[in-house]
């Protein structure tokens, strides 16, 4: 049992939590969004994910790059080479973990 | 768990959602079949120049230079069709409401894309050898045909399974049935390749104005709401 609550205690947090888990699933499945883009496709709201970007910004999972289209501000957001190891990881060990867990 | 997979999914789907890829495939498949019919059946358009060509350059060179352009202007048209989709019609208009997505380059997985090349080959093959027992060379062009569109029907019916949506599947299985009625036609290949290209180009721009229409709806829809 001490090795399943190893492995639960090594799941990435940052990822874990569900806004930001919806963000980098939708980023892992193109090559950039925008903030726009990002709002239709997890539900969220404005501020939920500008909060959780910046999380995972600061975490070094994703780029966020600020720029204007015309007189509008451009937010786009990609998964950064750590985001996408730090994801594939996070999948592979809740799998590992889920199946341990319906096993017993 | 969160739904992980649907979310990936529906962003994989957001790339087709607009019909935009269809009318983009469908421009090429046109492209291609015109440039069949004129290759095949109206050789006075390039043989001069060719003949001229390879009189000038050699044999080889020439042949290179000819695909060499060909390869050229393909590269050319899908990079730029691509950037006046993404940089114009989606950013300025059709996703100006909803948000940029911007796919990956391989939106159909490499894997479809090399077993699909492979089914070309080896119905290309059998041709071959068909033509080379029966003496008749139509089976080996009619088996050119016959593959490319059972490799592209390889390759929509992947896209549907991996978009979970039926109407890449249904076009697919037109597309395969109707263009191999189309070789058993007592027609010339360029024209069995003209036709087979415009059938593909019509379920596909079919295809991307039911996608479009859809888009559209659920454009105003959101706004509505909003």
């Amino acid at each position: 049992m001490q090795r399943e609550v190893q492995d639960i205690a090594s799941i990435d947090r940052v990822i874990h939590e569900p806004a930001r888990l919806a963000i980098v699933a939708v980023l892992s499945s193109c090559e950039s969004a925008d903030f726009k883009g990002l709002l239709l496709q997890t539900g969220l709201t404005k501020g939920n994910l500008s909060a959780q970007l910046q999380k995972l910004e600061e975490a070094g999972y994703i780029t966020i790059n600020k720029s204007f289209q015309g007189k509008y501000p451009l937010t786009t957001c990609a998964l950064t080479r750590e985001g996408k190891q730090a994801f594939k990881e996070y999948l592979k060990r809740y799998k590992a973990l889920s199946d341990v867990l319906s096993t017993d | 768990m969160m739904d992980v997979k649907t979310l990936q999914r529906n962003t994989l789907r957001y790339e087709f959602s607009d019909g935009m890829r269809d009318f983009q495939s469908a421009l090429w498949l046109m492209i291609v079949g015109v440039g069949i019919w004129i290759t095949c059946d109206v050789q006075s358009l390039w043989l001069a120049p060719m003949q001229q060509l390879r009189a000038s350059v050699g044999d080889v060179l020439a042949t290179i230079i000819i695909f060499g352009v060909e390869f050229a202007l393909a590269l050319a048209f899908t990079k730029g069709s691509l950037s006046l989709i993404n940089g114009y019609i989606r950013r300025r208009w059709l996703w100006r409401e909803t948000g940029m997505i911007v796919a990956k380059a391989w939106s159909i997985s490499r894997f479809s894309v090399f077993v699909g090349f492979v089914i070309i080959m080896v119905t290309f093959w059998v041709g071959f050898v068909l033509a080379q027992r029966t003496g008749d060379g139509w089976s080996m062009l009619r088996a050119l045909l016959l593959g490319t569109v059972f490799g592209m029907g390889y390759i929509y019916i992947t896209l549907a399974n991996r978009l979970q949506w039926v109407r890449y599947r249904v076009l697919a299985l037109i597309g395969v049935v109707g263009s191999f009625g189309i070789t058993l036609l007592p027609i010339s290949f360029g024209l069995m390749g003209l036709l087979a290209c415009m059938l593909w180009a019509l379920l596909l721009i079919g295809n991307g104005v039911y996608a479009l229409s859809q888009f559209l709806s659920m454009r105003q829809e959101m706004s509505d709401a909003a």
